[in-house]
């Protein structure tokens, strides 16, 4: 599993996972959205990401809430394969802007 | 120009030196090494037909010792040595000469040069093949009986050591070390200059500068070393006296050469191995005191002895004061001389090796330089001293065991031996030992210090220990926990005939559960829930949920209300990040009707007994816990069912199953399963052979949960018992009948 944090074109911070998003990336995942600069939106790419467990569904919730509590929004780019089949059993579409 | 059979033996130690290569490229037969040592080690196949020995190595001082070396080795020494010497090394050649050199040529020299000076060589060699007998002590040596002399600067140094070294009886071996003790003497005693300031000067290469400017000082004007050499009947005493403050002499002499890193230091050790019986110093180290043993005139003088031993600790008369020296690997022993240790290569392996190395009997009788870095007595304080006094008293048994066990099993390989010797600091540290006892129950013994790694290895089991420990009570914990999910189990109707299931939670409070329960008018509802989280969540929301289950239950309330209910309790309790996903079925009394409400598990399959064919319900909310009820439609779904129709509810342990090449089982393998099976009322035992079969490995189904309801089976039974009543207190819950 890797992760990387960079700021694209709109000023967002775009949190891209690589391989397995599971308990694993816990940390490091909050690191990057609490180290990210007040007032970006956020966008999780997952298109490099292999597997998707609930822990990772518990770890975007976790971003939702932060976004709220900073006033900027969340949205889930690149769902593909078994990561797009469990947002999408869990629904996530509807806590989510997913494209 | 290259002869067959004529063959150069090279001492060379960078390849920048050249000569390997030169000789090569000329098509010169040779055999190359980088050390004296490994040129004795030659086999004997390889030094025949050689002519002669160029050595070519990179620092003035190591030409003199290694000439010194190959003049004492008994099969090189007839070979004519052709120094290849570095640059303004004049100061170099008079010794050199003295050692017996054949041609000396300092660079820069040309090809041609040096192709004359191997002809020369192999000339020389083929007109003086055979051996010549060494002549004895020189005339010089012969009158001396004793001498004072006093000398300042370097320059005076190396020609006294010359002169001194041809009194003595192989002036080439005992030359370097007479050197030695006098250089010593003005450098760190007269001028002060202490080994790490020598290690830079020689990096800078400003050494002789330095020298020569301190010698020039005022308080250095004066300052001179007092030689002086006495000779008796067996013994030759040199005593070198310097005006400097002295040093820590027993730690210099107590290191084994392969403690030592820097450019220099070795000086005082070689000194000793290969040139004096015996080397000290007097406190506080500003006089040394070196003896040469004189051995009868047939005794050939070529083998390096290593008597330093027993010697070293008396000074005076060569007769030493300690208790009969024990049997070595000896060759030959003269009455009045101590007995040595008679090896080429032994001796400065004995005196090299990191390893200790120890002979005894019940005491030390011989110790290497190892022994004193690594438990720090000197030798002086070992020999002689009882060896059960160093080994830990807790270790005296296994080691009198052992001892017993060589004395009568000889010859048999024993593992080797831990035991815990004392240091002089008051401690102790490890050593693994590895012993054979030789002639007349004498122990002779290498040991490794494993103090580091049997205190890792000791750390380590203490560690996992804990882990054990700290692991067997997580297990308790949640042993008991799972026992109370499954009372909480018990207290519904799971078990009941018709109904079907697999939990991975079966033992542990680990995150599935599956309850079960009947309304008052006859409508069978069951949930599953899969918490994230696992332990925690679980632990936290299984009882409000069970709670509310059954109390809805009971109280007949509709599905869509039960939804909300269990979400909203679950939203109040469980942090951000934990939720349910859980699926709520209910069928009606007549079993013609199937209600579902999936809420993030896997598609909820109705396999249809007739046809054969799956109907999927797939998730339609959010799971439990993560959104309140009233921001979410709740979505439930109606199926007519009938007689021999069966229903699935799993959570994503089982889709999420993977065989060995990490595909995972998939909902279109669960579809699949239940399409294929043939009989009714198979498709259960069906589907989990589906997966032990992909997984490959004879697992129980410890990790998935998987209920199953048979709308036929379950119209058939009897009257279930009642919804309990919410849980409230323990004790009064209904037991499910079994099936």
């Amino acid at each position: 599993m890797s992760l990387e944090a960079i700021r694209d074109a709109d000023n967002c911070t775009v949190i891209k996972i690589k391989g397995r998003f599971d308990f694993s990336c816990h940390v490091a995942f909050r690191d990057a959205y609490t180290g990210a600069p007040a007032g970006s939106d956020f966008v999780v790419d997952m298109g490099e990401a292999s597997y998707v467990d609930s822990a990772a569904l518990g770890m975007l919730l976790l971003l939702r809430e932060h976004a709220q509590q900073q006033g900027v929004r969340v949205s889930i780019a690149n769902c593909r394969g078994q990561a797009h089949e469990v947002l999408q059993i869990a629904n996530f579409h509807r806590l989510f802007k997913i494209r | 120009m290259s002869e067959s059979g004529m063959r150069f033996l090279l001492l060379e130690d960078s390849e920048q030196n050249g000569v390997e290569i030169w000789l090569r490229h000329k098509g010169f037969a040779y055999a190359a090494q980088k050390s004296v040592l490994g040129l004795r080690g030659l086999p004997s196949a390889e030094l025949e037909g050689a002519v002669a020995v160029i050595v070519a190595l990179s620092h003035p001082r190591e030409f003199l010792t290694a000439v010194a070396m190959l003049r004492g080795t008994r099969n090189l020494r007839q070979l004519p040595v052709v120094a290849a010497v570095p640059a303004n090394s004049a100061d170099m050649s008079r010794s050199l000469q003295r050692l017996g050199v054949f041609l000396r040529l300092e660079r820069p020299f040309t090809d041609a040069m040096f192709e004359a000076a191997l002809e020369a060589a192999a000339t020389y060699r083929a007109a003086t093949a055979s051996d010549r007998p060494e002549d004895g002590a020189s005339t010089l040596g012969a009158a001396l009986r004793e001498g004072c002399f006093e000398i300042r600067s370097p320059h005076e140094a190396l020609l006294l050591a010359e002169a001194l070294a041809a009194a003595c009886p192989d002036p080439a071996r005992q030359m370097s070390g007479i050197h030695e003790l006098l250089m010593n003497a003005i450098e760190h005693g007269n001028l002060g200059l202490d080994g790490e300031a020598k290690g830079q000067y020689l990096k800078l290469g400003t050494w002789p500068e330095e020298i020569k400017r301190r010698l020039e000082q005022p308080e250095n004007r004066d300052k001179i070393v007092s030689v002086r050499l006495r000779r008796e009947d067996k013994l030759l005493t040199l005593t070198v006296r310097d005006q400097g403050r002295g040093f820590d002499w027993r730690k210099a002499l107590g290191r084994s050469m392969e403690s030592i890193s820097g450019l220099n230091g070795r000086g005082l050790l070689l000194a000793r191995a290969l040139s004096f019986d015996a080397l000290e110093f007097k406190d506080p180290g500003n006089e040394a005191v070196a003896q040469i043993c004189i051995r009868a005139a047939h005794r050939s003088s070529q083998e390096i002895s290593l008597t330093a031993q027993q010697v070293g600790r008396t000074i005076g008369p060569s007769q030493p004061a300690r208790p009969e020296p024990a049997p070595g690997p000896t060759r030959e022993r003269t009455p009045d001389a101590p007995a040595s240790v008679a090896a080429d290569d032994f001796g400065l392996f004995f005196m090299q090796n990191r390893d200790l190395m120890v002979v005894a009997d019940e005491r030390f009788r011989r110790v290497n330089p190892a022994v004193s870095a690594v438990l720090g007595w000197s030798e002086r304080e070992l020999v002689g001293r009882p060896v059960l006094d160093l080994i830990h008293p807790d270790d005296h048994v296994s080691f009198a065991d052992r001892m017993g066990l060589e004395r009568d099993r000889p010859g048999d390989e024993h593992p080797p031996l831990a035991l815990r010797m004392r240091t002089s600091d008051g401690g102790f540290r490890t050593i693994e030992w590895l012993a054979t006892l030789g002639p007349e129950q004498v122990i002779y013994a290498v040991g490794r210090d494993i103090s580091a790694l049997s205190y890792a290895i000791e750390t380590l089991a203490n560690q996992n220990q804990e882990l054990k420990q700290l692991h067997t009570e997580i297990e308790r914990e949640q042993r008991l926990a799972g026992q109370m999910l499954g009372a909480i189990r018990r207290m519904g109707c799971l078990d009941a005939p018709g109904i079907r299931y697999v939990l991975s939670s079966v033992e542990y409070f680990n995150g599935d559960v599956a309850l079960a329960a009947e309304t008052p008018q006859g409508e069978l509802r069951w949930l599953l829930g899969d918490f994230t989280g696992h332990g925690l969540s679980a632990a936290i929301g299984t009882t409000p949920v069970a709670s509310a289950f059954y109390a809805t239950t009971r109280k007949n309330i509709p599905l869509g209300e039960v939804l909300a209910t269990l979400n909203d309790s679950l939203k109040a309790l469980l942090p951000v990040g934990l939720f349910c996903a859980a699926a709520v079925l209910t069928l009606d009394a007549s079993k013609k009707v199937l209600r579902v409400c999936n809420a993030g598990l896997p598609p909820v399959l109705v396999r249809k007994g007739r046809s054969r064919l799956v109907l999927q319900i797939p998730s339609t909310a959010v799971p439990l816990g993560l959104v309140p009820s009233a921001e979410q439609a709740v979505k439930i779904e109606s199926i007519a069912v009938e007689e021999g129709d069966e229903i699935f509810v799993y959570s994503d342990g089982l889709t999420e199953i993977s065989n060995v090449t990490g595909e995972m089982f998939g909902t279109e393998r669960v579809v699949q399963a239940l399409v294929s099976t043939e009989a009714e009322g198979q498709a259960f035992e069906r589907l989990l052979g589906e997966v032990a079969a992909f997984r490959g490995e004879q697992r129980a189904h410890d990790d998935l949960s998987l209920v199953t309801v048979s709308v036929g089976e379950v119209g058939r039974r009897s009257a279930l018992p009642p919804s309990p009543a919410p849980l409230k207190a323990a004790g009064s819950s209904a037991e499910g009948s079994t099936r």
